[in-house]
């Protein structure tokens, strides 16, 4: 059993793992999301993940792409958390396994984010409070029709014109020349 | 025409996807044409991409809209506005939290509706005991704070946070960090409602002086299902501790360069069913071998939030 002393003495690979997990947290979990759309199970997988990479630390090469390490056992949490909820109205294994292979590059999804702020600015007030409860508060389409003064399909249809105009706009600031 | 309109319906199912309410059918379809397609599966990322991303936007932006300067007592006052963080400076979650210098805020957003949040306030520490000793050992039972530090009277340069003293941590060589570390017994608080959420916020300034160098910054929260008591062994224990925590935060906060400012760092953490206490542990170091700073703690504080539990 270790001393009281030794808990200061971890290791330096574990600490500096769960640094970048900290830096790299927007990204993994961006990611996990897009895989794992129950909120709940995607809060778990990054627990999950959060603690392999804990275990694994000292099999992490310093100098080599963290966040592709990370994805990479994110990748797997979500598998096998869905196949511990072996859920019917999901995607199919073989289909996030495809999903994960076709994942898009670490650049692009940087890019991405960078553009997505200047793509939310140009959002209507009520579009934003709308992706604000949805994502923020995790109101249902019935709580936020409650309090926009919509009915809750107009919330949906809402909610998903705004992230394809999202997705257009990116896009577009993507390809659109530097 | 037909290419358009089968996109549309691709789309469609993304979209019920991300949002997690498909059927089993659309469920079947979709998850066949991803494993055939490429183009379904770039659409599919181009649309997830953007679910993921705008989360961590809105989450953030919820977190620092509730975290304002004020310390309420009972029910929060609502802000009239908040703003977004830049996309690209953020990093905070359920899980874990804060690597980086700065905020800075982009966006003005809508009115919010009065916050439903209860916060209590657990414990103000702002070490005005100078005769006060601490242990440097892992804290044994509930309440006592312990680690590397003494309280001392301000020194030039430092303007304590709250109150005539301050807690001065001490260098311990061979180690990275010296710590400050206290238990909170969960068993002590009322027990949760049915239906509300529970958090444990942690807050603390911390400043160093006569660095050329950033300093670092950490708070460190663990939930445990065990008594206070029995605590130590298992937090020393690495091979075991990651095994017994039910939810584990950390938070860290990286000075721009030398700075002779208080920082206030926050950190919260969700309390799970079966917890029993919560480990706070708060942390300071220089960022460089050669650094040689003085840190000081002051103005710590526990608050309690419940909130109605979120519909899915």
């Amino acid at each position: 059993m270790a001393n009281a002393n030794e808990e200061h003495k971890a290791p330096d690979a574990t600490e500096a793992v769960q640094l970048l997990f900290v830096r790299h947290e927007n990204a993994i979990r961006a990611f996990v999301r897009s895989l794992q759309p129950s909120l709940s199970d995607a809060d778990d997988v990054m627990q999950e993940t959060f603690l392999t990479i804990s275990r694994k630390a000292p099999t992490f090469e310093p100098g080599s792409n963290f966040l592709a390490w990370a994805c990479g056992i994110a990748r797997l949490k979500v598998l096998e958390n869905f196949r511990q909820r072996k859920r019917a109205n999901v995607l199919s294994e073989a289909a996030i396994i495809a999903l994960t292979e076709d994942s898009p590059s670490h650049q692009s999804l940087s890019e991405q984010e960078s553009a997505l702020e200047g793509c939310l600015e140009k959002l209507a007030p009520k579009v934003r409070d709308l992706l604000w409860r949805r994502y923020s508060r995790r109101q249902s389409s019935t709580e936020m029709a409650e309090a926009a003064g919509m009915t809750s399909t107009a919330v949906r249809v809402a909610l998903t014109k705004a992230r394809k105009a999202l997705r257009d706009c990116i896009n577009t600031q993507i390809q659109a020349p530097k | 025409m037909n290419e358009k309109r089968n996109d549309d319906e691709l789309d469609a199912w993304i979209d019920a996807c991300l949002d997690d309410r498909l059927n089993k059918e659309e469920a079947a379809r979709l998850s066949q044409l991803i494993e055939e397609s490429s183009e379904a599966r770039k659409r599919y990322w181009e649309m997830a991409s953007v679910h993921g991303m705008i989360e961590q936007s809105m989450q953030n932006a919820s977190l620092k809209a509730v975290t304002g300067e004020e310390f309420p007592t009972a029910k929060e006052k609502p802000k009239r506005h908040f703003t977004w963080p830049r996309l690209t400076e953020i990093a905070a979650g359920i899980v874990f939290g804060i690597l980086s210098a700065s905020l800075v805020w982009a966006y003005k957003s809508p009115p919010l509706e009065k916050s439903p949040r209860e916060i209590t306030e657990l414990l103000f520490e702002s070490f005005e005991d100078p005769s006060a000793h601490y242990s440097a050992r892992f804290p044994k039972e509930a309440g006592v704070w312990t680690g590397d530090m003494t309280i001392v009277a301000p020194t030039s340069g430092v303007e304590p946070r709250r109150g005539e003293y301050v807690a001065k941590m001490s260098p311990v060589p061979e180690r990275k960090f010296s710590y400050a570390r206290r238990i909170l017994d969960l068993s002590t608080l009322p027990p949760l409602e049915a239906g509300k959420n529970r958090e444990i916020r942690v807050q603390s300034s911390f400043l160093s002086l006569n660095s050329e160098l950033p300093s670092h910054y950490q708070i460190r929260l663990a939930v445990f299902s065990e008594s206070p008591e029995e605590l130590r062994p298992i937090w020393n224990d690495a091979s075991v501790l990651f095994d017994r925590v039910l939810q584990h935060v950390g938070k860290n906060h990286i000075t721009d360069s030398s700075s002779s400012e208080w920082h206030k760092v926050r950190a919260s953490i969700e309390i799970p069913p079966n917890a029993r206490c919560v480990l706070v542990s708060l942390a300071v170091a220089d960022v460089g071998h050669d650094a040689h700073s003085e840190h000081y703690l002051d103005a710590i504080r526990f608050r309690m939030i419940e909130t109605p539990a979120a519909a899915e």
